[in-house]
């Protein structure tokens, strides 16, 4: 016999209260100002919940940590479980780092220099053990100037892009980079900035390449950006990435900026420099409301920030309910310098390559009806 | 039995691992896949951080877990072997 509708809903707040206090705990478990973990061990129910977000989110390796040290008491059964799944995940992470490992090598042979941006570099740089950080894929930043050379030389390897080039020349003079799959399904992000649309047109991309931190990967040196401007792709990426950003994410703002010395002045001022304050802030929020974490001087600064009228507009196209790649490529052109550059940008996405329209929106009326759309909702309210 | 009590083994510069309550994951360079190592296999991963011969890193294991050294070195011989013929560890000069 089914559950009356008022018995089931009972049960379901009996579930999903304690799961959401105990999925935001431990997605800020060893965080200064982290909200406590229950004192004893959960119910198989709820238990079964944080264990199916802890997968979605990717923070696995922080609920067994969490478990390992005693912070969260567990039954053996969970602890075989999640024991288990850190292995896996683990497992996933070191075929990944080798990845980066080849990846790099190729690119460097090509005579092109990279910067191993997000999960390897992070797991290595930025928490206790790179046990404590799970990832998915392969990030690197290239130069502008030698993101098509990167990108034929992986392509050359055997790797497939997954949508192609809008207008040649577009990639390496806007773009925010590529996606390439290796023939072993590994997934190689080539990132040329940050973020599509006007966000990632404002950064000083140079920067990225004179402020670095090396790390050790197997026998290789490997760089990655420096402290700051980690912290800031950490902000770029939950604050503009997808439309609710993983935990993980949001726990990297946060490890980023509590957990070792950041210089935030620094990190500040070089926002200010990009026009991404706005960024930063609505990362922090995010990030201080999802966690449960203490009020903060950064989450304090973040919480009264006022955005400009470019960064409020921009920030539209990544955050309405109508944000896509159209809206956020459309925004773009406010973020670009020069008549001349501006007419270039627009050029290449009206009359974009037949094989990038058909990857990207299935067909030119399609795009046409989208790109209308987008403008509108870039202009937003009057 | 391929293993040679004096020979002297370390880990390859290359290898790739990670640590957590599962053990050790090593995954070393070239083709091979992930390998876990579990029970006392990591303490046997740790000490191979230096170089050493079969015998003394028995002798090491025997002390920290109260076994009998000979009893150890059956068990690791063949890990080590494995751990050898994957590519994880190498001969040490």
């Amino acid at each position: 016999m089914n559950a009356s509708p008022k018995t089931s809903s009972a049960q379901e707040a009996a579930v999903a209260g304690p799961a959401q206090a105990a999925t935001r705990a431990i997605a800020a478990y060893g965080l200064p100002g982290a909200a406590e973990l229950p004192t004893t061990p959960l119910d198989a129910d709820v238990w079964h919940r944080v264990f199916t977000d802890a997968t979605r989110e990717r923070t696995i390796p922080l609920l067994a940590i969490a478990v390992a040290d005693a912070g969260l008491p567990a039954t053996p059964d969970q602890k075989v479980e999640i024991t288990r799944a850190h292995e896996q995940a683990m497992r996933r992470c070191l075929v990944l780092d080798r990845a980066l490992l080849e990846t790099s090598a190729l690119l460097d042979a090509a005579g092109i220099e990279t910067r191993a941006l997000k999960g390897s570099a992070g797991a290595h740089l930025d928490y206790p053990d790179p046990s404590w950080r799970a990832y998915g894929d392969v990030d690197l930043l290239v130069g502008s100037d030698q993101l098509d050379d990167a990108i034929a030389a992986l392509i050359a390897a055997g790797g497939r892009r997954t949508v192609p080039e809008i207008h040649p020349g577009f990639d390496r003079r806007f773009g925010k980079g590529a996606c390439i799959v290796r023939p072993d399904a590994i997934q190689i992000d080539v990132h040329r900035t940050f973020a599509a649309g006007p966000f990632g047109l404002t950064i000083d991309l140079s920067k990225l390449f004179t402020d670095i931190t090396p790390f050790v990967l197997g026998d290789r040196m490997l760089s990655a950006l420096d402290r700051e401007s980690r912290f800031l792709h950490a902000c770029y990426h939950a604050a503009l990435g997808d439309s609710i950003p993983r935990l993980t994410a949001l726990r990297d703002v946060a490890q980023l900026s509590l957990a070792n010395p950041l210089e935030l002045d620094t990190a500040l001022d070089r926002a200010r420099a990009w026009r991404a304050e706005s960024v930063v802030a609505r990362a922090v929020t995010l990030s201080w409301d999802a966690l449960g974490l203490e009020p903060s001087p950064l989450s304090r600064w973040a919480g009264s920030y006022q955005p400009d009228r470019f960064e409020a507009r921009s920030l539209r196209a990544y955050t309405s309910d109508a944000r896509s790649y159209a809206t956020q490529t459309a925004a773009g052109v406010a973020a670009i310098p020069g008549l001349t550059a501006k007419a270039a940008y627009v050029r290449a996405l009206v009359f974009a390559d037949r094989g990038h329209v058909a990857a990207r929106d299935g067909g030119y009326t399609k795009r046409i009806r989208r790109g209308w759309r987008a403008l509108r909702n870039t202009a937003g309210p009057r | 039995m391929t293993s040679s009590s004096g020979r002297r083994r370390i880990r390859a510069p290359g290898v790739l691992w990670r640590e957590g309550e599962f053990g050790v994951v090593v995954l070393p360079p070239g083709d091979s896949g992930p390998q876990t190592l579990s029970g006392s296999a990591p303490a046997l991963w740790h000490a191979l951080e230096q170089p050493h011969t079969d015998l003394a890193l028995a002798a090491d294991l025997a002390f920290q877990f109260g076994i009998e050294a000979h009893r150890v070195l059956a068990d690791i011989a063949p890990v080590l072997d494995e751990l050898t013929a994957c590519g994880a560890l190498i001969e040490a000069p």
